[in-house]
């Protein structure tokens, strides 16, 4: 008799358990997934190519007048975070003896201009601390500065590259 | 008596015995009627430089919209055209989640089926508390879902952003 109330006991216990294990199992639930990739975004773009800049000036007693050029713009995209990146420039190859092309790269809200970069065949940094932005129409100012000591020097182009960078 | 007296045994009544076999039976009852839902799908989606609204110097595009029938229901297991029920919807607020986002859904398709299905059809917020998406009677199968997401920017850091949506049919009385 005890054997018999003791095999009831555990059979009730299974069959609660069972039953709540099946509860558990309700299937008026579903779920579904979103999912999103953001990948990494760096565009720059610039407005053209800037005027041609002359040296053809000087005050009597003075260095020849630098020429500068604001007519073009620089535009960025970046998802980079905070201080995340840099912008550098360079150019294919290195200016004539004693003339010199700078450029100055108005900076996004929250990164820092380096101000007058001379530029040269290494990449030198013209903006740093660059945060996520997205912001158009920042402007571009070339300078070209030649000493007397450099003479006459012939027409020539550059290709300047800017490149966005990790920090 | 004596066994009462020398071995104390556990009150096991014959009111104790019905309880125990017959509320196991009558949640398994319970259970076997219960309405059905299952869902197929999903919504991945990969956001670049192509989703610029004008290249470099402009941002993302803030809303992006999943095809139509992103997700297919079913609802199934009715006790027939009159068992009503509705669908609710959630969002687990998974740590993999972006704070900027919000997400909708609604419904495309009222699916195929003997019953009835109504609302849904334009886009409500999926919070994390349960909200009515639509509701209706009978069972339905494929019912599309289309999904919408806003709030993307470029001050979303590159990364994959995982939500999980529970849907929930609810007998009616």
């Amino acid at each position: 008799m005890r054997k018999m109330k003791k095999l009831l006991i555990v059979m009730a216990v299974l069959g609660f358990a069972l039953s709540i294990g099946v509860l558990a199992m309700a299937d008026n639930i579903a779920t579904q997934s979103v999912s999103y990739e953001v990948t990494a975004i760096n565009e720059i773009e610039v407005s053209g190519d800037p005027l041609a800049l002359v040296v053809n000036t000087a005050t009597a007693g003075s260095e020849p007048t630098a020429d500068t050029d604001n007519t073009t713009t620089w535009d960025i995209t970046t998802n980079g975070g905070l201080d995340g990146k840099k912008l550098t420039v360079v150019i294919d190859s290195n200016m004539p003896a004693n003339t010199t092309l700078e450029i100055n790269l108005t900076a996004p809200t929250g990164a820092t201009s380096s101000g007058d970069v001379t530029l040269s065949t290494t990449a030198a940094d013209a903006v740093t601390l660059i945060d996520s932005v997205a912001e158009s129409a920042l402007g571009i100012t070339y300078t070209l500065s030649a000493l007397i000591a450099a003479g006459v020097v012939p027409q020539a182009s550059k290709t300047v590259t800017l490149t966005l960078t990790d920090t | 008596m004596a066994e009462k007296l020398g071995h104390p045994q556990p009150s096991f009544t014959l009111m104790g015995r019905a309880f125990f076999f017959l509320v196991p039976v009558l949640l398994f009852l319970t259970r076997a009627e219960a309405i059905d839902l299952s869902a197929t799908g999903g919504w991945s989606e990969t956001i670049n430089e192509f989703d610029l609204v004008s290249g470099a110097g402009s941002d993302l595009v803030d809303t992006y919209e999943s095809a139509t029938d992103a997700t297919s229901m079913t609802i199934s297991n009715c006790t027939g055209d009159t068992d009503n029920w509705r669908l609710l919807v959630r969002r687990i607020n998974d740590p993999g989640w972006h704070g900027d986002f919000t997400l909708y859904v609604m419904r495309t398709s009222g699916g195929e089926g003997t019953g009835s299905i109504s609302g849904g059809l334009s886009y409500i917020e999926i919070t994390t508390t349960d909200t009515e998406l639509f509701s209706g009677a009978g069972n339905r199968s494929n019912i599309s879902i289309q999904y919408k997401l806003t709030g993307m920017s470029i001050n979303v850091l590159p990364a994959t952003y995982t939500e999980t949506m529970t849907f929930t049919v609810d007998d009616l009385p």
